[in-house]
């Protein structure tokens, strides 16, 4: 019951991301102008650096829960409640970076929204992670094995967890960025669809990966793949903008 | 009839304020299965826990009275939990093999209790794996990750890492609830082959698979100790009416 409570959570949170997207980027749109590969660049750190921040403030939050006294057992609504918090602080601060990087409100404000959607999720998963490293401890103390060589057996599973819950969150991040910078150039003019259908696949498979990666270590790799898949989508979005940019490409 | 293997004798538990068992005496018998039953929440896997000292790591868990393992109080000062674990082994509810290859699973065990010796740990790996009936179907992908089995494999493999540090006693605390009907079928009929060598203590909510499996019966019920005897007796003569209301599925 508890694995399928866990797994209706993921699924809301899943959907929340979706609709917040298109939502902010309902809101914003193309913007006019000529497009500006300085911008691009910066939108893109911006965009890399919420998600970075966010996936760390996550999987501390999602570890400090699963350690915190009683931890013990499942905390899905208390780590909810707690990832609030991180939420808001976490978007102000993406925020203010973005101004700080001269990006329009509207690249900065898609910034707090990659970290706004990451993080909840994040937290789930690097509590559920986390839980899972207690029960191998626990394992391992059953066998005999003292506190310091049970954790021994555990800092495989935290690296495993950790690894791939970061993979996750960077494939989408990348891939995320990428539909954003090609709107944010214009090159998706009539695409806001497209995007938003781009989006959601993305939002999918990463959390069909996570979610997967979680439960079974053989998704590893697949990480590894969606990671890369989506690093050479961005790739691809930065060079046809540059290209448009120098009117290479119209 | 066997010498007491375990003595549980007015073994109360707590968790802060509330109490999970309450004055429970029992004899567990060498090389025997002891089926715990009853409801959700009556303290079986508690009891279970109690065994082993794996309460110990649950915050605010407190006991009274004593858990004599060959006669000596496993709980006396002076009792290293670490070395009573490995006396006894205990097999979980999930399967929750370590994320090593199958070989390092079975392996993890001896080397934390000092074996070194990787021509010894070669046999203690296939000597775990054939008790746990296993051996046959991974010898050929013993460097594998062992998340690559199926889950009734993983639970044989965490039964054959459990084996492989020589218990006297195992304790196993519903290891066949998460797994299908075939595999359930395969951890029963190990159950039942290790009795020769182990005494064996098994929580389930199943009445038929603790019917099929084990020698006695223990029925706890909001963490008392309600019945004790012959697995046949507690399911067709019990003597408490809460016995018999419980097995014939009354409540629960």
């Amino acid at each position: 019951m508890a694995f399928r409570r866990g797994l209706a959570r993921y699924r809301l949170t899943q959907l929340l991301p979706i609709l917040l997207w298109v939502g902010v980027l309902g809101g914003i749109g193309p913007p006019k102008g000529p497009p500006d590969l300085g911008r691009l660049m910066a939108s893109v750190l911006t965009a890399l650096t919420a998600v970075a921040v966010s996936a760390a403030l996550g999987v501390a939050a999602g570890g400090a829960l699963a350690f915190s006294p009683g931890g013990w057992r499942w905390r899905g609504p208390l780590s909810m409640s707690a990832a609030l918090p991180s939420v808001v602080v976490g978007a102000t601060l993406l925020r203010w970076l973005g101004d700080a990087c001269g990006l329009s409100p509207g690249i900065g404000l898609v910034a707090a929204g990659l970290a706004l959607l990451c993080l909840p999720q994040t937290v789930l998963l690097a509590q559920e992670s986390f839980s899972r490293c207690q029960t191998t401890g626990e394992a391992a103390q059953a066998l005999g094995a003292r506190p310091g060589q049970a954790a021994a057996a555990v800092y495989g599973f935290v690296r495993r967890e950790v690894a791939g819950i970061l993979l996750g969150v960077a494939g989408r991040a990348l891939g995320e960025a990428a539909l954003v910078v090609l709107l944010a150039q214009g090159l998706l003019e009539r695409g806001r669809l497209a995007l938003q259908a781009g989006t959601t696949l993305a939002s999918t498979l990463w959390y069909l990966e996570i979610t997967g990666r979680v439960r079974d270590a053989r998704t590893f790799w697949p990480a590894a793949l969606l990671l890369l898949l989506s690093a050479v989508a961005a790739g691809v979005a930065a060079v046809v903008a540059g290209a448009r940019q120098e009117g290479r490409l119209r | 009839m066997s010498a007491a293997k375990i003595s549980v004798e007015k073994l109360s538990l707590w968790y802060g304020a509330a109490q999970g068992l309450k004055d429970v005496s029992v004899e567990i018998e060498e090389h025997t299965i002891t089926a715990i039953i009853g409801p959700s929440g009556c303290g079986k896997s508690s009891f279970l826990r109690t065994l082993n000292r794996m309460n110990d790591h649950v915050p605010g868990a407190r006991i009274s009275g004593r858990v004599l393992l060959d006669g000596d109080d496993i709980y006396a000062r002076g009792q290293d939990p670490a070395r009573l674990r490995k006396r006894v082994g205990m097999v979980f509810q999930r399967p929750n093999p370590f994320p090593m290859t199958i070989y390092q699973n079975i392996a993890y065990g001896p080397r934390v209790h000092g074996q070194r010796s990787e021509a010894r740990l070669r046999e203690i790996v296939e000597q775990s794996l054939r008790r746990a009936a296993l051996w046959d179907e991974v010898r050929d992908k013993l460097q594998k990750s062992a998340f690559e089995l199926s889950g009734g494999q993983q639970q044989r493999l965490c039964i054959a890492r459990a084996l492989a540090v020589e218990p006297e006693v195992l304790l196993m605390d519903e290891p066949a609830s998460a797994l299908d009907p075939v595999a359930t079928a395969k951890i029963e009929e190990l159950t039942v082959s290790l009795k020769e060598n182990y005494t064996m203590v098994v929580v389930t909510h199943n009445m038929q698979q603790a019917g099929r499996i084990s020698d006695r019966t223990a029925f706890f019920l909001s963490g008392e100790l309600i019945e004790f005897g012959p697995t046949r007796d507690i399911f067709t003569r019990p003597q408490d009416r809460r016995t018999e209301d419980y097995v014939t599925g009354r409540f629960g």
